[in-house]
């Protein structure tokens, strides 16, 4: 049966040691070398998005505006995600293939009407940083519906494809 | 004089061997552990060089994870990718290999209850265990991790020291 050697624990003990001495060094001579123990809190998407004065919609306004067709929504998950289930008329943009997927969906976005990003609600920034994006290549008009699909799922909303069981 | 010759043969000589026991024989063969060593060890190596090369961007994703204090959270995205390049370095060359594998399979454990946390708590961040910012998912990433796991266990159980430095060490001791 194997067993540990304490020496063997040793030596793992020492070399994490002298990884970390290693680390500390270059980072201490490094241009790009980070403080070590403070730290200001990364600004989450959805607070930058709001210093861009890209607002966030709720539930009720997300419907207000799509049963009045005032909006187009953008859906920000990934091509799979929005193929299995998105609001009816979402345009499918993935935050994360944002630039093979623009030029197909660009003519699908027009520039004078609200545009509002949508994914797995509130433990999903993408929403978010597909706004940031949006904004910064020129649309002004944008709106985070930070809900996203499970809320809107979760209210019985119009889902494309159809939720079977339902009339 | 002839009968302890005699005894001396293995007993399965002339026998099939079953199955069983030669997936055993390959899965102990030196060479294939050596291979081990090895992929892991690189593995390690190109997985540490991204995160060296953009410290700050592997700090990002560190917080993300939301497991860490943040006062801690540069600390370790300083020295977490020294640990892996340098026991990496140690498994291919096969130097104190038994401690290097230990370092690799205890990080490959931690680094599985920390995607496993986060697959559970359902966020979507981003996996930062290759190159900070690569998309790869963490639920790919964790079992990713099981295969990385499966080679790390295979060398520290059953490394003899193959295409070793260490061995050369030992050899060298041995002669004295």
């Amino acid at each position: 049966m194997w067993k540990l050697d304490p020496k063997e624990v040793i030596h793992a003990l020492l070399i994490v040691v002298l990884a970390a001495a290693v680390g500390l060094i270059h980072n201490a001579l490094s241009a790009d070398g980070l403080p070590l123990f403070s730290r200001t809190p990364r600004v989450a998407p959805i607070e930058q998005a709001a210093a861009m004065e890209i607002g966030t919609i709720t539930l009720t306004e997300a419907k207000a505006l799509f049963d009045r067709g005032e909006a187009i929504f953008i859906d920000a998950r990934p091509a799979e995600a929005y193929a299995e289930g998105h609001i009816v008329g979402a345009v499918s943009l993935p935050y994360d293939t944002f630039e093979e997927r623009y030029p197909e969906a660009a003519d699908q976005l027009p520039v004078d009407l609200l545009l509002v990003t949508y994914c797995d609600g509130t433990t999903c920034a993408k929403s978010a940083e597909l706004a940031l994006l949006l904004n910064q290549i020129g649309y002004s008009h944008l709106s985070v519906f930070f809900g996203g699909w499970p809320e809107w799922k979760n209210a019985g909303y119009p889902v494309f494809p159809p939720t079977e069981g339902e009339p | 004089m002839e009968e302890r010759r005699l005894s001396s043969v293995p007993p399965n000589r002339g026998r099939t061997v079953s199955p069983r026991r030669r997936v055993g024989a390959f899965l102990v063969h030196p060479y294939l552990i050596a291979s081990s060593r090895v992929l892991l060890g690189l593995i390690f190596i190109r997985a540490s060089v991204g995160k060296i090369g953009h410290p700050a961007a592997f700090a990002d994703v560190m917080e993300d994870y939301h497991l860490l204090p943040l006062s801690l959270v540069n600390l370790f995205a300083v020295v977490l990718p020294w640990i892996e390049l340098i026991s990496g370095i140690g498994l291919v060359v096969g130097v104190l290999t038994r401690g290097n594998a230990l370092i690799i399979n205890s990080l490959l454990v931690v680094f599985m209850i920390a995607l496993g946390i986060n697959v559970l708590r359902g966020v979507d961040i981003d996996c930062g265990c290759f190159d900070v910012g690569d998309g790869e998912s963490i639920q790919e990433a964790l079992v990713r991790d099981v295969l990385f796991l499966l080679l790390g266990l295979h060398v520290l159980f059953f490394d003899q020291g193959a295409l070793a430095l260490d061995a050369l060490r030992a050899r060298r001791e041995t002669r004295r």
